[in-house]
């Protein structure tokens, strides 16, 4: 038990047993008279009061001032919460334990044997039931027994659960002391500090082998003051609606053996309804129907786990799975069955796939799937994803490299749209991305018309990647991330960051490369459809989201809009609306903005050249060839620049210099690139090498034993046939191989292209 | 003497006068009227209130069933969804009128503030439940909010709106005469 | 000498504690104070002992079960078991031990085990799938407490001793604090950070019980930063055995430049090697330093100081293919259409 008194000032404090409040001192009266008073009111004339739990010494407090009280016995496991309510709690508990009136027993409640009929009144006060251990307090086994121990006429309260936070608990609980055979009166209290922690209105029972009404809490006529409490008007807490009245009735009961109060309170939201399986399947469907198991854990993480659960199917044996599923032949109708033992036959020679099965095999993986997530899922640890590669933006960092904040606390899955702060005030102040992460803020400096005179086509005063001046620099921000180098610019362009000193500006079907430096158009640059194809696809997917956030707030909004001047929560709930709003207003104006690409093709790399950017390559004499809008292209080895005419200028330095700096970006993006696929290839070289030596020890074993079928071999902690190890570590080593060989290829394809990238630099930083 | 005051009394239980029909039955009686015709009065008379009764009962179903399905089929969309005005017109005047008209209605008596209260409060029941469930929803599909303070918004909201439709549907109800009761 | 599993006694956790701490294989949740965080937390937490005839203990395991009214799940033997894994045939006949341990739990559908295991996976786990997710982090970095903090530091790249220039210019101090109290500023801390970052954290409960505990067995500290007397980050650090862990960190929005995470760090290897701990566990990175990846960012952080990367093969399971085999009937019997 983790006992923890957060001491304010010395008369202020709070107590917690394993993480959970207990009480705070400045409302406890709350809870205790709430919990001791009514009952003690509603028993005929209380002389022995029995109390379990409530080692504070708060309940019997309120006990020992009742007149006509002879004897009180309380049952407590804990010695150290008996010791605090003797010494820190004795000033807030009136020394209630010190009282000569009080038996104190050491022991648990659950095992001690009571006197039948002896008590007028028991107070139950056991602390929330997190386990499946400490649920039995809330048993009908347990309130059974409480019941033999009531007198006749006695009257018995317990501390319940959150009728708000958790009502099916809560019900379950009603219903579990009425299949107790006792009468219930069931009623919610507002604690401060409870609703302050989250826990939400908290409920109490009243129980009797006779009736109890409301109107009998509406009487209640009470000997003694209260500090904190009406009474009288306790009987508001009383009234449930209809329906709830029903559940009272029908909720499960938790017992010994079946103790569904547990997951009731850790999954406010648990049913048994079976999963609704679509055919064939859609898996954002089916994972939707997952329950979340534990207030720790979010949908999002869920569907996370759920994707990391299918990659790790491949290292699940199927085939056993399913020769499993075949001897409870039984328990499946011939046509599953008939799939089944083809799938079988199938998987013995092959990889699933699951596009060419029938839809029982298609619904078997996806049962495979609901099955082991919610069996990970179950366990209230936050688990680390595996390989899960985030939204990550390469040149836009999220804050963590040089402005570290801290690193332990690892990311364990995505976040849900909007659920970031970066809507509220933040908005405006920098860039932001769909889930409201705000970055720090960055200034794209070029003249807002530059894609109107300064063209000069006609002129040519361009060529040569010429370095206009713009005679108005302005300072333009980025106002959403919408991709990793994606930017849309608060004045409705697209930015597309190539590396420190450079971007591609791209609006109105046109693409421009700029300094970022100077702001200065350094070359109109081919406006490749794709591109925008790709950035209006990207404007499009998030303005689906951002109208849907939209839509959300303001059918809020359109409740509790006009409280704005009030509340100071709908105030921040109205700016984060109007932000989205302006959001998607601007993106829907930079969308238009973007216009259609005014050249038409696709550009083709040349041969043996490598894409710097969209419009620019590297060829293979590491000369770098650009593309002008209208598909002319110019030539540049770094010192002189050549039009498609053939004529030959000297290159500007501006334009060097952004194309050094793009090519530097590149070299060591490749090169990252190129170490991280080299890490994961030794990775898988060490045991595609460990997995070769097991098969060579495989087949001398079955050589070794004259090929014997029969023979035996250890195959991790299994012990098979020599033949099947055989198989399986063959299909093993296969399966490894091919990932090396496409890590491979992917360094080779790297290693070309940073060995031109290094030559180029080098010859174009001379 | 006899024959007007049983005259008087079938006058007053077709107006709907019922206190003046049951003094003029009480002065039938005194006065010696026949047992028959004192007895037929007095069953017309129960009948008649039998039947303001029950028209008061089936009343105050239509006054709740308007509320609830009004209600009901607002909240098919969200306020925003109607359009604010259209919502505004619909939930704060329309229904709470409607309501007021049945509700007002079914009180029988001369008494403005008993048809008040009921339209009130049958309308503002039923805009609170609303309004609510309306916010619980909305509210549960928003992330980044936050939520300290939502009990109180809830409180705040539900509050004005039945006010607001319940002094609306109120002041309708009290405008309503009903042929029972005028006295 | 056949060895064989058995319940372990409350006698002997201090010397499974030492046992476990001075495994290579073993980290802190193989420890006593772990296991009485998770039955705090509702775990059902059993100790085992392997051992051979003559008692001599040779290696341990703590198992941890969440029971799940009605539900499947794993049992799990976090960051264990505690074994000579280096011996093939000895971990091979534990863990086939381990596997009928855990089949007498009717509700587990396989067991999890985690140990330090540097890839590529040993054979012996051969025909264990990989687990979908891992306890802790599988690629981690370590730093030699051996070295002092000047060598540390010399090794460390100049941004990071630039950023500690920074600190110590604005006058960044830091304090160690063993006070259960300041679990309440630090999840403060830890909540601004989720926000800021949109990442998950705990609720305030769990950090109760974890520090509740930690502090309990002197197994941890918490590393302050402040700034003009303002508490600018703080950070957890756990003890067991030769290393110092890294759990938690959390770090406010203000003062950002006066980089107040730098200095925690310093002052948390210092802490650790008066423990006489030889390595500091940065607690999670991409070992591949992927551009893309998600912990990315933590990564570059984290590899400012330097120290050696462990990769290791993370959690695997042990799947009862029967019981898995029951459950997914049971959900085929339950669609609507299955009897059409």
């Amino acid at each position: 038990m983790n006992l923890y008194l957060h001491q304010r000032t010395p008369e202020s404090f709070s107590f917690y047993i394993d993480g959970n409040l207990q009480f705070d001192s400045a409302d406890e009266a709350i809870y205790h008279e709430s919990l001791a008073l009514p009952v003690l009111c509603l028993a005929t004339q209380p002389k022995r009061v029995l109390i379990c739990g409530g080692g504070d010494g708060l309940a019997l407090r309120e006990v020992l001032r009742f007149p006509g009280i002879q004897e009180v016995v309380l049952i407590d496991c804990s010695n150290d919460v008996l010791d605090l309510g003797r010494n820190q709690f004795a000033e807030l508990n009136d020394q209630s334990l010190s009282d000569s009136r009080v038996t104190i027993v050491v022991a648990d409640a659950l095992n001690y044997a009571l006197p039948t009929a002896y008590f007028d009144t028991i107070i139950c006060d056991f602390t929330f039931p997190t386990t499946l251990e400490s649920a039995e307090g809330f048993s009908v086994e347990w309130y059974e027994k409480l019941a033999q121990a009531l007198s006749s006429g006695g009257k018995m309260a317990i501390n319940a659960v959150s009728p708000q936070n958790t009502f099916d608990a809560f019900a379950c609980l009603v219903s579990t002391i009425r299949a107790a055979n006792l009468q219930t009166l069931p009623f919610r209290v507002c604690i401060p500090s409870f609703r302050d922690q989250g826990y939400g209105a908290w409920g109490f029972i009243l129980a009797s082998k006779e009736r109890l009404t409301i109107r009998q809490l509406q009487n209640l006529s009470c000997p003694i003051s209260t500090q904190q409490v009406e009474l009288s008007a306790l009987a508001r807490g009383a009234h449930f609606t209809a329906a709830q009245r029903y559940q009272f009735h029908v909720a499960p009961v938790n017992r010994a053996g079946d103790m569904i109060l547990q997951r009731l309170l850790v999954n406010p939201e648990a049913s048994n309804k079976s999963l609704n399986f679509d055919t064939p399947p859609e898996f954002p469907n089916l994972l939707q129907q997952i329950e979340v198991s534990h207030p720790y854990h979010s949908r999002s993480m869920i569907e996370t786990l759920a994707e990391h659960v299918a990659g790790s199917l491949q290292s699940i044996d199927l085939k056993k799975l399913v020769s499993e599923l075949l001897k409870r032949a039984q328990s499946l109708p011939r046509r599953i069955l008939d799939e089944l033992e083809v799938l079988r036959e199938y998987l013995s020679r092959t990889v699933l796939d699951l596009e060419i099965w029938g839809k029982w095999a298609t619904r078997l993986f996806a049962t495979l799937l609901i099955v082991m997530t919610i069996a990970n899922s179950i366990s209230p640890d936050p688990a680390f994803a595996k390989g899960h590669s985030g939204l990550g933006h390469s040149s836009f960092s999220r804050g963590f490299s040089s402005h570290e904040t801290f690193g332990g606390g690892l990311p364990t899955g995505p976040r849900a749209p909007m659920s970031g702060n970066g809507f509220r005030s933040n908005y405006g102040t920098g860039p932001v991305d769909v889930y409201g992460y705000h970055y720090p803020p960055r200034i794209y400096i070029y003249n807002n018309d530059w894609y109107g005179s300064s063209y000069g086509y006609s002129s040519g005063s361009n060529r040569g990647g010429g370095g206009h001046q713009p005679h108005q620099q302005l300072q333009h921000k980025p106002l959403f991330v919408l991709d990793d180098d994606l930017l849309a610019m608060d004045n409705g362009d697209f930015v597309v960051t190539l590396s420190d000193k450079a971007f591609l500006l791209v609006s109105n079907g046109k693409v421009t490369l700029m300094d970022s430096t100077t702001g200065a158009v350094i070359q109109p640059i081919y406006a490749e459809p794709k591109l925008f194809d790709q950035i209006r696809q990207e404007v499009n997917n998030q303005s689906g989201d951002l109208d849907t956030e939209i839509r959300h707030r303001r059918d809020w909004l359109s409740w509790t809009g006009w409280t704005a001047d009030l509340i100071p929560t709908v105030r921040a709930d109205n700016l984060e609306y109007l932000n989205l709003q302006d959001l998607k207003r601007r993106l829907g104006v930079a969308g238009k903005k973007l216009g259609e690409s005014s050249d038409h093709g696709s550009l083709e790399v040349p041969n043996g050249g490598i894409e710097l950017f969209v419009g620019c390559h590297i060829l293979a004499d590491n000369r770098v060839q650009i593309y002008s809008p209208g598909g002319k292209y110019q030539t540049t080895d770094g010192i002189t620049i050549t039009g498609s005419d053939g004529k030959t200028s000297k290159i500007s330095p501006q334009f060097k210099t952004v194309i050094v700096s793009v090519i530097k970006k590149m070299v060591t993006e490749t090169q990252q690139d190129m170490d991280s696929d080299r890490k994961d290839l030794q990775s898988l070289q060490q045991e595609a090498t460990a997995t070769q030596m097991d098969l060579s020890e495989y087949q001398n074993l079955q050589m070794q034993n004259s090929y014997d079928p029969d023979y035996e071999v250890d195959y991790g902690t299994d012990s098979i046939p020599v033949g099947q190890a055989i198989q399986k570590t063959s299909q093993d080593l296969a399966e490894i191989q091919r990932e090396i060989q496409t890590l491979q290829l992917s360094i080779q394809t790297s290693e070309q292209h940073l060995a031109r990238f290094q030559t180029a630099l080098h010859s174009w930083s001379e | 003497m006899s024959h007007s005051e049983a005259q008087a009394a079938r006058e007053a239980i077709a107006q709907g006068h019922v206190d003046q029909a049951l003094h003029h039955i009480n002065n039938l009686t005194m006065i010696g009227g026949h047992d028959a015709e004192v007895q037929e009065l007095q069953q017309r008379l129960w009948h008649y209130n039998n039947s303001i009764n029950k028209r008061n009962l089936n009343l105050q179903f239509y006054a709740v069933g308007c509320a609830v399905l009004g209600y009901g089929l607002l909240s098919l969309e969200s306020p925003a969804g109607w359009g604010l005005p259209m919502w505004g017109l619909l939930s704060l005047i329309g229904i709470p009128t409607m309501v007021g008209v049945f509700a007002g209605g079914s009180v029988t008596g001369n008494s403005k503030s008993a048809r008040f209260w009921r339209s009130f409060t049958i309308t503002a029941i039923a805009i609170a439940v609303y309004t609510l469930v309306g916010m619980l929803l909305s509210r549960s599909k928003m992330d980044s909010a936050d939520k300290s303070l939502d009990i109180a918004i809830f409180l705040l909201v539900m509050i004005v709106h039945g006010i607001v439709a319940g002094v609306v549907s109120g002041f309708t109800g009290s405008l309503i005469r009903t042929k029972a009761g005028a006295n | 000498m056949a060895a064989f599993w058995r319940p372990a006694q409350p006698s002997e956790f201090i010397e499974l504690d030492q046992l476990a701490g001075k495994s290579r294989f073993a980290g802190f949740m193989q420890s006593n104070f772990w296991a009485e965080f998770k039955k705090l937390e509702g775990f059902d937490v059993t100790r085992w002992v392997w051992a051979d005839s003559s008692d001599e203990v040779r290696g341990s395991t703590t198992i941890l079960r969440f029971p799940y009214h009605g539900e499947s799940g794993f049992a799990v033997c976090p960051e264990g078991p505690v074994l000579d894994w280096d011996n093939e045939s000895e971990s091979r006949e534990a863990l086939r031990g381990l596997i009928e341990i855990a089949k007498q739990f009717p509700e587990v559908l396989g067991l999890r085990v985690e140990p330090h295991l540097p890839i590529p996976a040993p054979r012996v786990l051969r025909n264990w799938a990989d687990a979908p997710t891992d306890l802790i982090p599988a690629d981690t970095l370590a730093l030699d407490l051996n070295l002092t903090e000047d060598e540390l530091l010399a090794a460390a790249h100049p941004k990071c001793r630039y950023n500690l220039r920074i600190a110590a210019k604005h006058g960044v101090t830091v304090q160690s604090i063993q006070d259960q109290s300041f679990t309440h500023e630090f999840y403060a801390l830890l909540t601004e950070t989720s926000s800021r970052t949109g990442f998950y954290i705990e609720p305030f409960g769990f950090f109760l019980n974890l520090v509740g505990t930690l502090f309990k067995h002197n197994a941890a500290e918490f590393f302050v930063s402040r700034y003009e007397g303002e508490v600018l980050a703080a950070i957890l650090v756990v003890y067991f055995g030769n290393r110092a862990t890294y759990l938690y960190g959390g770090s406010s929005s203000r003062h950002r430049k006066v980089m107040p995470v730098y200095p925690l760090h310093v002052a948390a290897m210092n802490a650790a090697r008066e423990r006489h701990c030889t390595e500091y566990d940065m607690y999670g990175i991409d070992a591949s330093e992927r551009r893309d990846h998600l912990y990315a960012g933590i990564t570059r952080f984290k590899k400012q100081w330097g120290g050696r990367v462990e990769r290791r093969v993370g959690a695997r399971d042990y799947v009862f293919y029967d019981r898995l085999a029951d459950l997914v009937v049971k959900q085929i019997q339950s669609m609507p259409d299955f009897q059409s």
